[in-house]
């Protein structure tokens, strides 16, 4: 026990300030605790006295006396010693009582020796009252770490919040604009006939900006959603090869617009267990992201039937990014390009990885700057519902 | 009758959504107003220097857009004395777009998503309608 307790000792010595008024018992005191290699910065009798040394000298824990000189009180000097300063205080005395004892309590007392005590039973007092201390610093240390993690959590939420606002009210105002004028011109009807081909085309419109409404609301509860970590999957035979195909198909338009050829190459047998309509949105997600970084490029699709598993590959030959911003753009709400565009919410590569995750897949990008971005979903073909299986491991108790 | 000039008639949507910009044109267009558009600050910009500005009634600007935003151009129009004097109208989804009004020393705002009437009364204000 002693060569624990000695191995453990600090190899600075800690610094003792002593609060005793019998001048006999602290001399005592003194004399025990240097021979136990301590450094003692000052001895008080007084409550006042024991404050003031405190603050003067810095030390590393208070050895706190009970019952103190003029009707001093070393519970109360030791509650403002804490007030002032972080510093472990054990109290040493002769009165065991109760009410003493809950007394000492309530000031946080870090140990509590009875006298007359062993030289060793102070060591050990000193020494565990230092590792609480610590334990605690480690402790508050913590707190404020994690404090600062979910204010940061929050601004991020506050920025997502404002920047959705901001994506849904573009289709709402063009939703809005079409239906007001519909109204006017339907109202004005009766000395010209409203024109069909200009109401059509209004109805259409609205009928696309309420889509994107729709569309953006479904990511916005997604993303909320996913970061509570309930990512249910809906399990069933799936093709990727051809899902991929008409994901392709679908975004051949919007290929069009950005000047992006749309290549899709698929190889090998591709039916597997999956979230077919998450898959979906992981493929969409890799494509629209290819497509707006990829700089008018061709734009190719792969999907590869291994004899374990399915690579669903998305590759660019756009602005690519650096290493450091490879692991990044997986998070809420980041992007691949600085925040000037405001197109998009910044969320569809963090749900992408989510839903690949919940497949126990595994999704990467190679890209250097200037070089493109391949991302690259690793799935397994037999996907397990992660986020159903974690629930009822925990209903049973299992690890 | 007293209103604005009929030899500045073009109304000018600096709007980066491709389906927004054609909606604000198209109800324009309806109610008699002449109308350009451009995707951003940028092309904005190109247009009225190679166009007769003077023809220019009033500038929609959304704030938010890619290549140059509403404030990139604002700053860049007031430091041209020809573009300068044309009047301008922020069209924004923006929390804080009456700020911006302020402080780009602009004409009026518009927040998105906005009434019909309080668009055509605001463009109204500064442009003719060719068709009335």
């Amino acid at each position: 026990m002693r060569s624990h307790l000695q191995a453990r000792r600090p190899p600075v010595s800690p610094r003792v300030l002593i609060v005793e008024d019998e001048g006999i018992v602290a001399k005592d005191i003194e004399h025990t605790l240097k021979g136990l290699g301590y450094v003692v910065v000052g001895t008080a009798a007084t409550e006042e006295d024991a404050v003031h040394k405190a603050e003067e000298t810095n030390p590393d824990i208070v050895l706190m006396d009970i019952k103190l000189r003029d009707d001093g009180d070393g519970i109360r000097a030791a509650a403002e010693i804490r007030r002032r300063q972080d510093v472990p205080v054990v109290f040493l005395t002769a009165y065991a009582d109760e009410s003493t004892l809950q007394r000492a309590q309530t000031t946080g007392a870090f140990g509590y020796v009875l006298k007359p005590f062993e030289d060793r039973e102070l060591h050990v007092a000193i020494v565990m009252a230092m590792c609480k201390h610590r334990a605690m610093d480690e402790l508050e240390q913590r707190v404020a770490d994690r404090t600062a993690a979910l204010a940061n959590a929050v601004r991020l939420r506050d920025e997502f919040m404002l920047v959705a606002a901001h994506e849904l009210r573009t289709p709402l105002t063009g939703l809005l604009l079409n239906l007001e004028s519909l109204v006017q011109s339907l109202s004005r009807g009766e000395e010209r006939l409203v024109n069909r081909e200009r109401a059509l085309k209004k109805s259409v419109s609205a009928a696309a900006q309420a889509r994107r409404l729709s569309i953006l609301v479904e990511r916005i509860l997604d993303v909320t959603g996913l970061a509570s970590e309930k990512l249910a999957l809906q399990l069933g035979e799936c093709d990727l090869g051809q899902m991929a195909s008409e994901v392709v198909d679908g975004m051949r338009e919007q290929a069009r617009a950005t000047g992006c050829e749309l290549l899709l190459r698929v190889a090998g047998e591709n039916t597997g267990t999956f979230d077919r309509a998450r898959m979906q949105q992981v493929l969409t997600a890799l494509i629209a992201n290819a497509l707006k970084y990829g700089a008018g490029k061709p734009v190719e699709v792969a999907v590869t039937g291994e004899s374990d598993s399915i690579r669903l590959s998305v590759s660019d030959q756009g602005i690519g990014l650096r290493a450091e911003d490879a692991e990044r753009i997986f998070g809420r709400f980041e992007r691949v390009a600085a925040r000037v565009n405001y197109a998009g919410l910044g969320i569809g590569l963090f749900v992408a990885r989510r839903i690949v995750d919940a497949h126990h897949g595994h999704i990467e990008v190679q890209s250097a700057p200037d070089k493109g971005a391949t991302f690259v979903v690793t799935l397994p073909r037999e996907a397990r519902d992660s986020a159903a299986c974690s629930d009822r491991e925990v209903a049973h108790g299992r690890p | 009758m007293a209103g604005p000039e009929r030899d500045s008639f073009t109304v000018l949507v600096v709007e980066d959504d491709e389906e927004l910009r054609e909606t604000v044109n198209e109800v324009l267009r309806e109610n008699g107003f002449q109308v350009q558009g451009a995707s951003n600050g940028r092309e904005a910009l190109d247009w009225l220097k190679s166009h007769a500005s003077d023809r220019v009634c009033l500038i929609l600007l959304d704030v938010m857009m890619p290549i140059m935003d509403g404030r990139g151009f604002r700053l860049a129009q007031l430091a041209d004395p020809e573009l300068a004097p044309i009047p301008v109208v922020l069209f924004s989804a923006h929390q804080d777009v009456a700020q911006m009004a302020a402080e780009l020393r602009v004409t009026d705002f518009i927040v998105k998503p906005p009434r019909l009437d309080r668009l055509l009364d605001t463009v109204a204000k500064h442009c003719p309608c060719m068709e009335c």
